[in-house]
């Protein structure tokens, strides 16, 4: 896994993968730059997509 | 875009005009701009009718007095200024440069993964998508 450098604006943030550079990106691109936030029901939904994967993942 | 207002219609001075009416009840147009450090509060006018672009070196001071994302600003405040080449460059020295609300993006995928750095799949997007009502 290898990692990018992490931001000047938030040193406290672990330096980003470029799977995560990717999901980044593509919530800049559907929420049109907007900077939405994680609200509960959306962190909600988060988790169910991705246990969903890891499940997926597992059973491969 | 009128001559005079060169930056008019620009998503910065869209977002400076929509901030600085939500503030409004609480802290006025000229207290803003002292808190960002300009001497003129009419800059702030002038940026929220493009007549003038935000320099990068005000977007720290502003976003705080916007209580807004500093990273959101720069990035708007790139674009602006017609550097959108540029970002691609900073991200590429610096790292990505994300807003407090992608950290806490990031945190979620992380904590919900169990750290195993989830590929962006396509059945992943259109749930994300979902989420997004779209």
């Amino acid at each position: 896994m290898s990692r990018f450098p992490a931001s000047i604006f938030t040193p406290e943030l672990q330096d980003l993968t470029k799977n995560e550079r990717a999901w980044i990106g593509f919530l800049r691109l559907i929420a049109n730059d907007t900077d939405p936030a994680p609200t509960l029901a959306r962190v909600q939904a988060l988790r169910l997509i991705l246990s969903q994967v890891r499940t997926r993942n597992a059973e491969e | 875009m009128a001559r005079n207002k060169p930056y008019g219609g620009t998503e910065l001075a869209a977002f400076i005009t929509h901030r600085i009416a939500e503030l409004r009840p609480r802290k006025s147009q000229i207290e803003i701009a002292s808190e960002a450090g300009y001497p003129n509060p009419n800059m702030l006018s002038m940026l929220k009718s493009g007549t003038t672009k935000l320099a990068l070196d005000r977007v720290a001071a502003l976003a705080k007095a916007l209580e807004t994302d500093p990273a959101r600003l720069f990035r708007m405040a790139l674009l602006q200024s017609g550097h959108e080449t540029t970002r691609p460059v900073i991200e590429e020295v610096f790292g990505t440069v994300v807003t407090r609300n992608e950290v806490a993006w990031l945190e979620a995928i992380r904590e919900a993964s169990g750290n195993t750095d989830p590929t962006l799949t396509v059945r992943a997007r259109g749930a994300i998508l979902g989420i997004f009502g779209k």
